[in-house]
């Protein structure tokens, strides 16, 4: 039996149709477009070693800049932390003593890389919360 | 993969290979890591660490090294060739980088250590602030647990321990700078060594050994010098040493102040503790 001469002309083109439609799809893809992202304005970060010495021992020091906050365990002094690079940084700082410590003081010094130590004291018994702010120059 | 397991077994065997480019760095290094870190000492104590340049051997003694550890603040100005010849598993840490510079100002640039240091640099010597040793600590400390983070907890007690001597040493220094009266707090050097430590422990600095760009002594600038002297009433002038102090004998000659015992300026001891201290002793000794 013969095929008729419009299914003889079709089926040569059955293959090149399978290669030809993955290919048509490759080839008519939309341009791409970037996601637009909300731009938020942040500083680049600045690096700094945070230590508590406290005249009696504290059983827990949490230190708050902006929206991070670090927890310092009874038996840690110092811990790295990060903030936006500008001429000042402020720190929320509570420090917890243990029942019947008498009244006391910690000190809190702050030396971030390339900058001059900063330090504050604090002072008082039981719990102690207070807001810290350090300033340097600009640089020339 | 291969990388991996080899430093790990590395580790596992006989703990980290270190170098150091500097006899404080050294003594630190050794004081944070212990028994840990195992440190190869390219630069001695004794060693001049303004003048000395790696050969081919100590390239080699530092082929082990994971961490090579420097001073910084453009104290090594061979620490480029050096980073261009490192292998994959090697970085160079200047520990000084992000200690808080002080400038030799314009004024004093002929009294810098070296012609190095003589055209706008920032001073090297940032250990003369007890404060800038902690700094130090602290970052060894950090790149020491980046590199073999299983020790972290081994640096972290044995920086805590260290941080503890060196406030012991700073109260120490203050209490000894208190016995000096405030208005004879008044350092006089050959060069400008000492800015870190006159600006933590309240000194005003003078220098009075100037340079000329070659990094020899003018006559012009001898005079310059004896005049200030003179006129500024200078008691007492330290020399440095491993510095040659005859220029600065005929300084103080010329101007009737007298010549105290010598500073240890370029850090080249074994010891950072007994550098401060003899400094300090000396200086005491010298303006009390």
């Amino acid at each position: 039996m013969t095929r008729s001469p419009l299914v003889a002309t079709l089926i040569p083109l059955v293959p090149l149709a399978a290669l030809g439609w993955p290919l048509a799809r490759v080839i008519n893809q939309k341009a791409y477009q970037a996601i637009e992202v909300e731009k938020t304005a942040t500083a680049p970060l600045i690096t700094a070693d945070l230590f508590v010495r406290s005249a009696h021992p504290f059983s827990e020091v949490k230190v708050k800049i902006g929206e991070t906050t670090w927890t310092y365990a009874s038996d840690e002094e110092v811990k790295e932390i990060h903030f936006p690079r500008d001429q000042k940084a402020t720190l929320l700082v509570s420090i917890v003593w243990p029942e019947h410590t008498p009244e006391t003081a910690a000190i809190l010094t702050l030396r971030p890389h390339g900058e001059l130590d900063r330090s504050h004291t604090l002072w008082g018994f039981g719990e102690v919360t207070e807001e810290v702010t350090f300033t340097w120059a600009k640089q020339p | 993969m291969k990388l991996f397991l080899s430093l790990f077994l590395t580790l596992a065997a006989h703990g980290l290979d270190v170098a150091s480019l500097h006899p404080l760095i050294t003594d630190a290094v050794k004081q944070v890591g212990g028994e840990r870190v195992s440190v190869v000492e390219v630069v001695k104590p004794g060693m001049s660490v303004h003048k000395f340049q790696p050969k081919a051997s100590d390239i080699l003694k530092m082929a082990k090294a994971r961490l090579i550890f420097a001073s910084g603040k453009s104290l090594e100005p061979y620490l480029q060739d050096l980073t261009d010849g490192l292998q994959a598993h090697q970085a160079i840490i200047e520990v000084g980088r992000t200690i808080p510079s002080q400038k030799v100002s314009k004024k004093d640039q002929i009294y810098a250590c070296c012609p190095h240091h003589a055209v706008g640099g920032i001073d090297p010597h940032w250990w003369h602030d007890v404060g800038n040793m902690e700094r130090a600590i602290r970052i060894i400390e950090k790149e020491l647990t980046k590199a073999d983070p299983a020790g972290k907890a081994i640096f972290a007690a044995n920086s805590k321990a260290a941080l503890k001597r060196l406030r012991q040493l700073d109260r120490w220094v203050k209490g000894q700078v208190a016995t000096i009266p405030r208005g004879k707090r008044h350092l006089v050097t050959a060069h400008a060594a000492f800015g870190y430590f006159c600006k933590a422990y309240g000194f005003k600095a003078t220098f009075v050994q100037g340079l000329s760009a070659d990094g020899e002594v003018s006559a012009t600038q001898l005079a310059t010098s004896i005049k200030e002297l003179r006129a500024e009433g200078i008691p007492m002038v330290f020399p440095e040493k491993t510095a040659n102090p005859k220029i600065l004998t005929q300084i103080a000659k010329q101007t009737g102040a007298k010549v105290g015992k010598p500073l240890i300026a370029d850090g080249s001891v074994k010891s950072y503790q007994a550098m401060m201290q003899s400094n300090i002793a000396n200086i005491v000794a010298g303006l009390k």
